[in-house]
């Protein structure tokens, strides 16, 4: 007989969104199961070494690898309510039996049953195709992140960053920070992406941000040592020269895309978002998807910043805590969406909310 | 410039003339204010408001939205800081306009190694990081400690609106005398003029000798600072309390065993 581990509320994601969800429902009586693939739970907020934007209920100001331990405290703070299985991955869903599969290291093979589920699987980075783009020194800008910031290894010494978002934005500035230079970051659109103050301190270190230009081509035989990169119109074709930036890094931040096999697999409603950055499920004001035992927070209900996926986790862990039948303050819960409506407020925000609004149903009734 | 390229470098994060969100202080009122005024460069509306919850004065105007811009009270702002310490985008600087004739003061944020000292001569960088000028740091302060730096830097007062960061080219050697808690000789010089003449008392204030060694790495060379300073041997100085424990422990540990004795 398979092992069957049986839970209230599984979490699947120990990052930002996973870790609010938990604390939220744990908060109000609730056993949590939290799977976290990596080695360590606290996901994206553990490589940010750079002050959070935002309030001071979405902790502006403190740096994201120490919101993570102040999610893991409050947890610890509810005693044995959470449980969080780390270097564990939630590998599929099999409607038929309700049970989601998980793998612990490469040892150990188990299901487990739960009442309700939260997916918080965050998302994944997007790549460029260009030639030579599997060469030693191409990276994604989390892994960049991981082998600075939690690992305390230098990638590189010089570095073309491609993308700027704010993910491009803050790891040149952190790579610089680390000693690593910034050759240029280069952006295909005519204006950053990322936020304005973002983009300000990495010019005044003397940064180029290349507008309207592109990677082209990574050079190298074993290991990179160069990019070639070239104007582009506005119909993004190359014009003009190309030019060849000496370098043994190229670092993307090209964005991100939802991470969603599971909600498929779960039979949940889904939509292709372009402001959202990829396929989302759909939602109700409660963040439950078109699979009544499943609710969605964070990254994975459409990309956007970590202050909006922990207030989202929180709305999430508190609704499925409710339909746990546990005992709620309904003031809280409308808080929670004045919070995010503030975080939505500005430029960035328009987009997001005309996403949502695509995937977004009053109510699940039939 | 034509506004075309104006539009792309402010499309790029580089500020190109003053507009809501991002303005200078009254310039007559700035000029004769010691201590100076906050600037603050965040002309986007981005949710964020740690300027405004830092500000001990209420010089940063609350925000009806968390999204708004910064508005700043002037009659308020003592140019104390700490919001440049605080603000996540690095966007706050204090210029003070009174330090000399020609010359003025801007305390700015700064997160790279090497730390500048007191004293050292710094590149001062534009707002597209070209080198404009030298300055010198009079202060440097961790407000927040949380490694966030605010650098006071003596700049050319013709250039308050374009030095907006700094360069710092030589790496001051440290000399570091207590290597558990990083206190370095100048500070424990410092600190033995001032009156601090024995172990004990600069123990206190630095923590000296409370780190994993416990002063085996720098009692020695403090006890002969402290004889040299104050012309008397080392011998016939106080070498100060050597309590248990030698090594630090898990205050747990040492819970444990408490209540352990407390059942014998």
């Amino acid at each position: 007989m398979s092992k069957t581990y049986e839970t209230d509320l599984l979490v699947i994601g120990g990052g930002a969104a996973g870790l609010c969800a938990a604390a939220e429902a744990a908060g109000a009586g609730a056993k949590v199961t939290v799977i976290e693939s990596d080695l360590h739970a606290g996901g994206q907020l553990v490589k940010q070494t750079h002050k959070f934007f935002g309030s001071r209920d979405e902790y502006a100001g403190t740096r994201g690898f120490k919101i993570a331990d102040i999610l893991l405290d409050e947890i610890k703070s509810l005693g044995d309510k959470v449980d969080i299985r780390c270097n564990s991955m939630v590998t599929g869903y099999y409607p038929e039996d309700g049970v989601f599969t998980v793998m612990k290291g490469e040892e150990d093979y188990y299901r487990v049953k739960a009442k309700k589920t939260v997916i918080a699987t965050g998302a994944q980075e997007k790549m460029l195709p260009f030639p030579n783009n599997d060469l030693p020194g191409v990276y994604g800008a989390g892994a960049v992140q991981t082998l600075m910031n939690v690992y305390g290894v230098v990638p590189g010494k010089k570095v073309v960053m491609v993308g700027a978002g704010n993910i491009g934005l803050i790891v040149s500035y952190q790579l610089t920070q680390a000693g690593v230079k910034v050759a240029a970051v280069v952006e295909a659109m005519p204006k950053i992406g990322g936020y304005w103050v973002h983009a300000a301190k990495i010019r005044r270190l003397g940064i180029p941000i290349l507008l309207r230009h592109t990677i082209t081509e990574a050079v190298g035989d074993k290991v990179l040592e160069g990019a070639v990169i070239s104007e582009i119109d506005d119909k993004f074709q190359p014009v003009g020269t190309p030019k060849k930036i000496d370098c043994d890094i190229i670092c993307m931040a090209v964005g991100l895309t939802p991470t969603t096999e599971l909600f498929w697999q779960a039979g949940c409603k889904m939509q292709f978002v372009p402001q959202l950055c990829g396929y989302v499920p759909f939602r109700d004001g409660t963040m439950r998807t078109s699979n009544p035992d499943i609710w969605v927070a964070g990254d994975a209900a459409g990309i956007e910043e970590a202050s909006a996926a922990m207030v989202e986790g929180r709305i999430a862990g508190f609704s499925a805590a409710k339909s746990l039948g546990l005992a709620l303050d309904a003031k809280k819960f409308d808080e929670y969406w004045a919070r995010l409506g503030h975080l939505r407020a500005g430029e960035v925000g328009e987009k997001i909310k005309a996403g949502i609004n695509q995937v977004k149903v009053d109510s699940w009734e039939a | 410039m034509s506004c075309c390229d104006k539009e792309k470098l402010f499309n790029s994060g580089v500020l190109v003339e003053h507009v809501e969100g991002a303005v200078l202080p009254p310039k007559d009122k700035w000029e004769a204010k010691k201590g100076g005024y906050v600037v603050i460069e965040c002309p986007k509306r981005i949710p964020c408001n740690p300027c405004f919850t830092s500000c001990p004065t209420g010089a940063v105007q609350p925000f009806e939205d968390i999204n708004d811009t910064p508005k700043i009270d002037y009659a308020k702002c003592t140019g104390c800081g700490i919001c440049v310490s605080r603000c996540p985008g690095l966007a706050c600087f204090v210029i003070d306009l009174t330090y000399a004739e020609d010359k003025a003061v801007i305390k700015l944020p700064y997160e790279l190694l090497p730390i500048p000292k007191k004293g050292q001569k710094v590149k001062c960088l534009n707002r597209i990081g070209e080198e404009v000028a030298e300055g010198e740091v009079i202060a440097v302060a961790e407000p927040s400690k949380d490694k966030t730096y605010v650098v006071s830097v003596v700049i050319p007062k013709a250039l308050v609106d374009d030095i907006r960061g700094i360069k710092v080219t030589e790496q001051c050697k440290a000399n570091v005398i207590c290597r558990c808690e990083e206190i370095e000789i100048d500070k424990i010089r410092e600190w033995i003029k001032r009156g601090y003449d024995t172990f004990d008392e600069l123990k206190r204030e630095l923590r000296v000798g409370m780190g994993p060694c416990q002063g085996r790495g720098c009692r020695d060379i403090i006890m002969r600072e402290i004889a040299m300073a104050t012309g008397q041997k080392v011998a016939d100085l106080q070498p100060g309390t050597m309590r248990p424990p030698v090594k630090p422990i898990k205050i747990s540990l040492l819970a444990e065993d408490f209540r352990e004795g407390e059942h014998r």
